[in-house]
């Protein structure tokens, strides 16, 4: 294998199987990178490296403007260039709004009086632990921050292109979804086998194709009476469906012990091997058309 | 005292207040000296981030004493408050003239930062 491969898994929703997935494809592998950027909640640490919290950690900052309340004259300069409105100016005193801030440095370059500085504020942080066969880190938002995608990007410096890399994206279709596929060689779309779960997959795909991003299904919690309902629709679309993986009480029963069940039950190992070298031929397939 | 609410539209005692501050589409000023009422556009509308603040600075700079709503962002209230404004809780109300009567009757009480809209 000449080149490794990047891998984004994404779903419509928050549960509905993207962990599972991301964990058990990473841990049936070798020489593997797993990123969990689902920075809302990364939970892919339960399964991977249960104390993370004590590893290796790196912040994840930005600069935010801070206003010499001796130097503003209250010209209101910054505030009418703010695009973002992220400055207020409020009894001749400006009020600085740092979730709203998109550290855009424009307020300090207006700023005819000199009167804003630049101050470092956390947005969330990095973690990282090595295991034998895999490298792993995930980003987390600190609570009450709004901007994911700079965790996301910062978080995607890391990835080691001499390793096959898994990143778990953060569900949905906005801007830390898209960050999080951004350059994956392919992504798989995990969904369920219900109504709801097939207009997630609609508009998921709909994303991925505005941005020609390749991707294949994975069907979880598949069961036999209602797998029609994405089947058919994959089908019309010409779409693979590469895996289901069943509903089953020993599999849920794992997942709440952060037990990954490609280690508990025998046979799966080798069914995400499959799965893996499936992912190689589809995403072999897309480059060539690409080249034609 | 001079009072912004959020209106759907322009128009008259009997028009509906909007129910988001900073999304709405124009604010009704009311003059309590004289009961008369005005309208403006609300500019910050359209804007696809911190529109509540910039709602709220369009308040400060029509020198409002008091704005009234169903639910304000932390943000925006963080902002109307730094202005010394009075902000207070609308709820039963639909029409401004019963939001207006409301407040002349002292029957409104202050309103609390309602939890953000998150994107
Ligand atoms: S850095 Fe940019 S986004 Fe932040 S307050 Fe200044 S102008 Fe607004
Ligand atoms: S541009 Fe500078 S001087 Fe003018 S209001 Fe902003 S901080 Fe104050």
């Amino acid at each position: 294998m000449a080149q490794q491969l990047s891998i984004s898994i994404l779903s419509g929703k928050g549960g509905t199987g993207k962990t599972t997935l991301a964990v058990n494809l990473a841990l049936s592998l070798t020489n593997v990178q797993l990123l969990d950027a689902d920075v809302e909640e990364p939970n892919d640490y339960l399964f991977i490296s249960p104390d993370i919290k004590n590893k290796e950690e790196e912040s994840v900052r930005r600069l935010i403007p801070e206003i010499d309340a001796e130097k503003c004259t209250a010209c209101r300069r910054c505030v009418d260039f703010c695009q973002y409105n992220a400055l207020a100016l409020i009894l001749d005193n400006v009020l600085v709004f740092e979730e709203v801030c998109h550290s855009c440095g424009g307020c300090k370059i207006v700023c005819p009086e000199n009167a804003i500085k630049e101050k470092a504020r956390e947005l969330g942080k990095l973690r990282h632990d090595k295991r034998k066969n895999l490298d792993f880190w995930e980003g987390e938002l600190n609570t009450g921050e709004e901007k994911a995608v700079p965790v996301i990007e910062k978080l995607k410096t890391k990835a080691d292109h001499n390793k096959n890399i898994i990143i778990d994206a953060p569900p949905g279709t906005s801007c830390p979804s898209i960050a999080a596929i951004t350059d994956t060689d392919f992504t798989v779309i995990v969904t369920e086998a219900t109504i709801f779960g097939l207009h997630d997959l609609k508009m998921v795909i709909e994303m991925l194709n505005e941005i020609k991003q390749p991707f294949a299904v994975v069907i979880n919690k598949a069961e036999s009476d209602s797998d029609f309902l994405i089947e058919d629709y994959c089908n019309s679309e010409g779409i693979e469906i590469l895996m289901k993986i069943p509903f089953s009480r020993k599999i849920a029963e794992l997942y709440s012990n952060a037990l990954p069940f490609v280690k508990e039950i025998a046979g799966w190992e080798n069914k995400f091997k499959a799965l893996a070298a499936k992912i190689i031929e589809e995403a072999g397939k897309n480059e060539r058309n690409y080249s034609n | 005292m001079k009072i912004l609410i959020p209106a759907v539209k322009v128009g008259s005692f009997e028009t509906e207040i909007h129910e988001n501050f900073g999304r709405a589409e124009f604010f009704a000023i009311v003059d309590s000296e004289n009961n008369r009422l005005s309208f403006i556009s609300n500019t910050a509308k359209n804007q696809s981030s911190g529109a509540g603040v910039a709602a709220a600075q369009l308040c400060v700079d029509k020198e409002a004493d008091v704005v009234m709503g169903y639910h304000f962002g932390p943000k925006a209230y963080q902002a109307l408050k730094a202005a010394g404004i009075k902000v207070l809780d609308l709820d039963q109300q639909k029409l401004l003239k019963e939001a207006y009567n409301d407040y002349k009757s002292g029957e409104l009480v202050e309103a609390q930062a309602g939890p953000g809209a998150h994107h």
